[in-house]
């Protein structure tokens, strides 16, 4: 099976009148970097909810690894979601013990490399960083993992230029060419270069599913050129 | 996985019911000491004020533990599952089934320790209590068991082990309901669109409507047999209502844990 990510008919419906996605049909290979590219409001967050299982979808299914969404799945998925979901409380050594724990594939030792070149003290409380600190150690964590699939939603959103070439070099370095990484953006000149793939997608539904290099030969355009042309207002 | 959920849900919420019920038993044995001078017998009533507030403090110390543990824990767990937290949480490699009972039985553990600790915070303060004031020229053991046995024959227990096994099984049942009906009501509340904190209020509020008139209901014949029947034993007449309340708890408590798994499984929506 060559699909790391088989979705289907997936319909989601919130309060039964606004839909996010409508009768979604994608596939995504192993081994790429995929953006998933949309305005805001396309269901691109909807639809990485929906593959961690965070949401249960109205209609139609989401397969990883042949699974649906559950504890399968989550052993090798690696989600970095928009928000800081990081218990204040704790302190680092406890996040990395605690990622330890439950994950098989998380690496410790990797995360103390990380934590060290960023001068993160691992004795320090998650309420006594910054919220861009926060961010980074969430990242590490995440990235620490030697996970089949990674999907980073907004990973450069709201962070600084020096912190946004350390989070794409961390994607970089991170990922092992078996793995797949999904990552959702609308700052797509940031990232256009580390991407094999992008899927666009507006209203919930795929607009377009190709390769960087078909945009660039077939539509002589930069894919953020592109977006902007397909996405224009 | 249940075993490392367990032991981190522990390690992380410790802390605060400690030192809450550590409170406690400090403002109790402070509390007992000032039955160690008879005050209220002094002519300077500051002192006999001092003494009301005293026992005030310490009456609100009792009520601030039964209810702060189960609110530290009530709002740990609605943070952890539904907040920002649960992207985490709810992403583990775990089930909703795992979830559920890495949650429900730290709070069940802290139901159970508050409520021994205000016991031997009660103890504490009886016991200083008779110590000192020394009743009737009684010794503290004397006076314990005098009050056992009056406290028995008034309520009229003819089988302690009746009476234990009774007190026992409302007990866990008790437990069990309280602590579904907090992790029951947050996780309804959670369909409750936009105001899902109220929608958890409103649930509880509900939930505990429903099992109070239940109870009321289960507790009327045996109400009237108690009127009609002339009988020195009260508690022999309501033995079999303790008995049946302690089955509506666990049934409630057994509905409640499938719908939490099922919302947790099939209707989770997190902002």
């Amino acid at each position: 099976m060559s699909e790391l990510v088989n979705v289907s008919n997936l319909t989601m419906v919130y309060d039964k009148k606004k839909t996010a996605l409508d009768n979604l049909n994608l596939t995504i290979p192993r081994g790429k970097i995929v953006g998933l590219l949309g305005p805001n409001g396309s269901g691109k967050t909807t639809l990485i909810k929906i593959l961690n299982g965070l949401l249960c979808p109205t209609k139609g299914t989401a397969l990883i690894n042949g699974n649906q969404p559950g504890p399968e799945t989550k052993a090798r998925v690696s989600y970095l979601p928009e928000r800081t979901y990081l218990q204040t409380g704790m302190k680092v050594k406890e996040l990395i013990a605690y990622f330890a724990d439950f994950y098989e594939d998380f690496r410790p030792e990797r995360a103390r490399e990380m934590l060290t070149s960023l001068g993160i003290d691992e004795n320090d409380r998650i309420k006594t960083l910054s919220k861009g600190t926060r961010e980074k150690v969430q990242l590490i964590l995440v990235m620490s993992r030697d996970a089949d699939l990674f999907i980073l939603d907004e990973p450069i959103a709201g962070v600084d230029p020096a912190a946004r070439d350390y989070i794409i070099k961390t994607i970089i370095t991170n990922y092992n060419e078996n793995a797949t990484v999904l990552l959702s953006t609308h700052l797509i000149s940031d990232i256009e270069n580390i991407l094999d793939e992008v899927i666009f997608i507006k209203n919930g539904t795929p607009v377009l599913q190709a390769t960087v290099e078909e945009i660039r030969e077939q539509k002589g355009k930069s894919v953020d050129a592109y977006f902007r042309e397909v996405f224009a207002c | 996985m249940l075993k490392k959920l367990l032991k981190h849900e522990w390690e992380a919420s410790w802390k605060i019911p400690t030192i809450l019920i550590g409170v406690l038993l400090v403002i109790s044995v402070f509390a007992g000491f000032t039955f160690a001078a008879p005050v209220w017998e002094s002519e300077m009533h500051g002192l006999a004020f001092l003494l009301v507030l005293v026992w005030m403090l310490y009456y609100f110390a009792i009520i601030g533990v039964s209810i702060g543990v189960v609110l530290y824990l009530a709002i740990r767990f609605y943070k952890n599952m539904y907040t920002d937290e649960g992207y985490l949480t709810h992403t583990l490699p775990v089930t909703s089934h795992q979830l559920l009972w890495s949650k429900m039985i730290p709070m069940a553990a802290w139901n159970v320790i508050a409520t021994v600790g205000i016991l031997v915070s009660v103890a504490i303060f009886g016991l200083m209590a008779i110590g000192f004031l020394q009743p009737e020229g009684m010794g503290i053991w004397e006076t314990i068991t005098y009050m056992a046995e009056e406290m028995v024959a008034d309520l009229g227990i003819e089988n302690m082990a009746a009476f234990g096994i009774s007190m026992l099984a409302v007990g866990i049942a008790g437990v069990c309901s309280g602590t579904m009906m907090t992790v029951g009501a947050i996780t309804i509340g959670q369909l409750v669109g936009k105001h899902k904190i109220l929608g958890s209020i409103g649930a509880y509020f509900g939930i505990n409507t429903v099992m109070q008139f239940v109870v009321s209901a289960c507790m009327i014949p045996f109400m009237f047999n108690m009127a009609y029947e002339e009988t020195d034993s009260v508690f022999g007449v309501l033995m079999p209502s303790y008995f049946i309340m302690a089955a509506v708890y666990i049934v409630l408590s057994v509905v409640l844990y499938f719908v939490s798994e099922w919302i947790i499984r099939k209707k989770l929506n997190l902002d």
